[in-house]
């Protein structure tokens, strides 16, 4: 079995999408996740993140994972603007 | 016994040297730690001063040069053995070149496979405790030492061996411990392998992490 | 790099998500933390990972808040980066990340280890101390040469925290344990004998605490919080001396969590007395784990150009102390 799932972060602005993008490859290259992969890219002002997993609880740890750091990424978005 | 002159202060005992019925001795005194608990206190140095004793005989009887015991005293933890007029491995090694740190790591590692095949582990291999006269080694400071035929014993024996190599004499630690890794192997044979992975396991462990033990990422 | 004035830094090794800023005169400005405390057992690392998730952003903002800063007046971003668990280091690694590019400054890289060091060398104004480093996860006595920290000793197995951090727990006191353990302990009348484990410069807790613990259904608790702290600190104040003897150094310096104890450091004290060197410890504030001492060591990188690229800013989990370059000492 293959899950594919696509998560679609827009930013509105390409320079933004392409921040959280630098910010989260060093993970997405470093992360060894039992049943799953990501792969990372920006197209205009999106952050594109496609995960491939073997079943559905690595799918949900990787995504949780990501998830949680593109929130505390978004945070920090907004902190000068505060 | 009344001319006793002390000779060093260590972090454990104090070393005396004078004459024991006309042969030249040394004085080996566990001494009392203030900030230890005094019961703990106690216990320690009477089993240190007598498992000492025990050790260095022992591995004289395998044919691991140690000063010889005259004397052996657990009221006043005290053993008084025979005077080494030698010097430490720690001081000649940053003087040695590469023929002679291997000729001499050669010994160390022949004459440790011979202690961990008759029992004993050292427990404080550092140079400081290698005496050298005459290009012939003894061995000192058996005071950490046990009677032990365990495979995770062994390997730190030789572990802490390294890691005090790697860090008091960095630029030579590598081949000091090919040497001694090769001379080990030979002598002790077979088992030997074995105790040396173990010495990459136990170098290797977690400790270096926080967490310890909880590490399972 | 002169124009270098604020640095913030990030920790996130194990329990605690810190922030905290630093000046370029090591004047600490604002040091937060939020700590993850396990309902039940030791630390789980996904767990804590959620937690600091959870805590990272407000307490990134009460950090700059209490130094009444905004992100663009700070300078450089440090970040933990190893030793400790994977799933916290990354948390911490990306907060920080997305702080650097967002600020549009350095990112650098620290080792945990080396931050407790030189936070607590910054303080006690020594060149040159003996370190005695205890925390949850380290236990470890080292001394600068050549170039680097260079471990003289250290725990074989579990570090000195989390053996009386379990002990405590085993017992039902409850967290923070080594000061709920150090009041038993001054009521303990009776030594119990437990064992002492020194293996040359090195400790070995892992045998003490599963006796200790077992020994915890029929002895006075007083008695065994008292054995097992004297036991404990003992291993560490023999080790610590016999570094001292060996090091020739003038200084020890005491840091890391368990520094707070005061039993360990009078018996560090004493132990110093006896050799005639000057006894430190780190102010209580930046002991445990925390963002300002990150930052402090991301600036002193940062002087040497260990600036990284964010794209291979990569955590280290096994990070040693003794790989780490030291060149803003000689």
């Amino acid at each position: 079995m293959t899950i594919r799932s696509t998560l679609r972060i827009n930013l509105e602005e390409y320079d933004l999408a392409e921040k959280l993008y630098r910010a989260l490859l060093p993970e997405a290259e470093t992360t060894k996740s039992r049943g799953a992969k990501i792969a990372l890219k920006v197209e205009g002002g999106a952050l594109v993140m496609e995960i491939e997993a073997v079943a559905i609880a690595p799918l949900r740890a990787l995504l949780n994972s990501y998830i949680r750091w593109v929130c505390i990424s978004l945070d920090i978005i907004t902190l000068n603007g505060d | 016994m009344a001319d006793l002159k002390l000779i060093k202060r260590g972090a454990e005992a104090e070393l005396y040297r004078g004459e024991w019925l006309g042969f030249d001795a040394i004085f080996k005194r566990r001494v009392r730690k203030a900030y230890r608990n005094a019961d703990l206190d106690r216990l320690i140095r009477s089993t240190r001063t007598s498992l000492e004793a025990k050790l260095l005989s022992g591995a004289k009887r395998i044919g691991v040069p140690t000063p010889v015991i005259y004397s052996v005293d657990l009221h006043k933890t005290e053993i008084v053995m025979s005077y080494i007029d030698g010097t430490t491995l720690k001081k000649l090694l940053p003087d040695m070149g590469d023929a002679e740190i291997n000729v001499i790591f050669s010994v160390v590692g022949d004459c440790v496979a011979k202690l961990h095949r008759g029992g004993i582990v050292h427990g404080d291999l550092t140079t400081s405790n290698i005496l050298v006269i005459n290009g012939k080694i003894f061995f000192i400071d058996f005071g950490l030492g046990e009677y032990t035929e365990s495979l995770e014993a062994r390997g730190v024996d030789i572990h802490l061996m390294r890691r005090a190599l790697e860090s008091s004499h960095y630029q030579s630690s590598r081949l000091a411990y090919q040497s001694f890794a090769e001379a080990y192997s030979k002598t002790l044979g077979d088992g030997a392998e074995e105790v040396l992975r173990r010495v990459g396991e136990i170098r290797r462990r977690g400790r270096y992490v926080d967490g310890g033990r909880c590490m399972v990422d | 790099m002169s124009s270098v004035r604020y640095v913030l830094g990030i920790e996130s090794t194990a329990h605690t998500f810190g922030c905290g800023v630093v000046s370029s005169e090591g004047v600490v400005l604002s040091n937060s933390k939020s700590e993850y405390v396990p309902k039940a057992g030791g630390i789980h690392p996904r767990e804590a990972s959620q937690f600091h998730a959870a805590n990272a952003s407000a307490t990134i903002r009460d950090s700059l808040s209490v130094a009444k800063m905004d992100l663009s007046q700070i300078d450089a971003v440090a970040f933990s980066a190893g030793p400790g668990l994977g799933p916290c280091l990354r948390t911490g690694a990306t907060a920080a990340r997305m702080l650097s590019l967002m600020a549009g400054v350095p990112l650098i890289p620290v080792n945990h280890c080396i931050a407790h060091i030189e936070i607590g060398r910054v303080a006690c104004k020594e060149d040159d101390p003996l370190i005695v480093y205890v925390s949850g996860g380290n236990t470890i006595v080292s001394a600068f040469s050549d170039g680097r920290y260079r471990i003289f000793g250290e725990t074989l197995d579990i570090a000195l925290g989390n053996c009386l951090d379990t002990f405590a727990r085993a017992l039902g006191l409850g967290h923070p344990g080594v000061p709920k353990i150090e009041s038993l302990a001054d009521e303990g009348k009776v030594f119990i004998p437990l064992p002492y484990v020194v293996k040359g410069q090195d400790v070995s807790y892992s045998g003490l605490l599963t006796m200790a613990i077992r020994k915890s259904k029929e002895s006075d608790p007083n008695d065994l919080s008292l054995s097992l702290l004297e036991v404990a600190y003992g291993m560490l104040a023999e080790v610590t001396e016999r570094a001292l003897a060996h090091t020739e150094k003038p200084s020890l310096l005491l840091t890391g969590g368990v520094a707070r104890s005061q039993r360990l450091q009078r018996m560090l004290e004493s132990v110093c007395r006896e050799h005639a060197a000057r006894f430190h410890v780190v102010a209580p504030e930046v002991a445990g784990d925390n963002g300002a001492m990150i930052a402090w060591a991301g600036y002193l990188g940062l002087l040497k150009g260990q600036e990284i690229q964010v794209e291979k800013s990569f955590i280290k989990p096994k990070w040693r102390l003794d790989q780490v370059e030291v060149p803003w000492r000689t």
